[in-house]
């Protein structure tokens, strides 16, 4: 949304004898601000009616953010940091289940035997 | 409002008055406005300076008529007036048909040479609605609204003789100029949240839902509602109002 301000035509809701009630719905933008809801209604031979009310819209408090997983833009960065936890695991574990090889374990305790003979 | 008559003249002082708000009134003060193809026969069977005139149509299709109808009007000694047209907030009631021109009967021929204003130039009632819509009305002929026109017997080139239509034509111009027709009054304006507040006791200050003095970007959904009141004229006001967010 470029603009933060809207035009929005404001529809009959209810209608009574002699009165009618006009509403519409609508997202408020995104930017915090002062804004005011404002009817400019000039039409010929009607006297006009200018109303205002001001609001103010603030921005999302510390906690109201969307969570991660919650934003699917964030949807790769997500996946990359748990490959790297699911790799680091999967090799943790290869690297605890596997067995050195024998012909280096036997002169391993060669040299850790020998070594303080000499 | 405002009657203008060609009989007595208009004062410098009014028609000045008159140009300030954009309607011009003829230079000289006894100009009147003649109509060779719709005057009354039986009149101003001479003369040809008592109009016979349909109640006008709307001026534009989506606005509501006031001051349309059936019948005939008659409006004798007519002062034309000119509408600027810089300014939005004249509008003319009833226009001269095609065929009128101004002119002043104390001169003699050679003024038709350089006429006021001609055909529908020229507007016989204007009106004026200024923008804390005060309404005025500037009646171009004060003898149609006498007795004798309320419900007098008149004549057109058909030959047929009608009754005019005055009485009614002068109530709907009364209606409108002292605010009894056309006039929207705001009663209430709300507005409030649709989605529940995620936090609970968000804004601690703000009692009840409706209403509240702060809203929260994006996400949020607001309603708001404009509570007018039409005359009852005005039900089928179509074009809806706009909000400026």
């Amino acid at each position: 949304m470029l603009s933060p301000f809207q035009r929005i035509p404001l529809s009959p809701s209810t209608i009574s004898t002699n009165s009618t009630i006009y509403s519409t719905t609508f997202t408020t933008p995104d930017q915090h601000g002062i804004f005011a809801f404002k009817v400019n209604y000039k039409r010929p031979w009607l006297t006009s009616i200018e109303e205002k009310r001001q609001v103010t819209v603030r921005h999302f408090a510390h906690d109201e953010w969307p969570r991660s997983w919650a934003i699917s833009g964030a949807w790769p960065w997500v996946a990359g940091l748990w490959s790297v936890i699911g790799g680091f695991l999967v090799f943790v574990v290869l690297w605890l289940y596997s067995e050195p090889p024998k012909h280096d374990s036997e002169r391993r305790r060669k040299l850790s035997v020998s070594a303080p003979a000499k | 409002m405002l009657g203008l008559s060609s009989e007595s003249g208009t004062p410098s002082a009014i028609s000045s008055l008159l140009l300030e708000f954009d309607i011009a009134l003829p230079t000289d003060k006894h100009s009147v406005v003649v109509d060779h193809f719709n005057y009354d026969a039986v009149s101003a069977a001479e003369k040809h300076d008592v109009l016979l005139l349909s109640r006008p149509n709307p001026s534009r299709p989506d606005v509501v008529n006031f001051f349309g109808g059936e019948g005939l009007l008659a409006l004798p000694q007519t002062v034309g007036q000119t509408l600027g047209n810089t300014s939005p907030l004249v509008a003319p009631v009833l226009k001269a048909p095609m065929t009128a021109y101004a002119y002043n009967p104390k001169e003699d021929a050679e003024s038709v040479e350089d006429v006021f204003a001609t055909g529908s130039q020229l507007s016989l009632i204007s009106a004026l609605q200024a923008r804390n819509s005060a309404r005025f009305v500037v009646l171009g002929s004060l003898e149609s609204l006498q007795d004798k026109w309320f419900d007098a017997l008149v004549k057109g080139l058909d030959g047929k003789s009608v009754k005019t239509v005055n009485r009614e034509f002068a109530k709907q111009l009364t209606e409108w100029v002292f605010k009894e027709v056309g006039v929207l009054k705001v009663l209430e304006i709300s507005h409030h949240q649709i989605s529940p507040s995620t936090k609970a006791g968000g804004n601690a200050t703000q009692i009840g839902d409706s209403n509240p003095e702060i809203y929260r970007i994006k996400n949020d959904v607001v309603r708001c509602t404009f509570h007018f009141l039409p005359n009852s004229h005005l039900n089928e006001l179509t074009i809806p109002p706009e909000i400026h967010h």
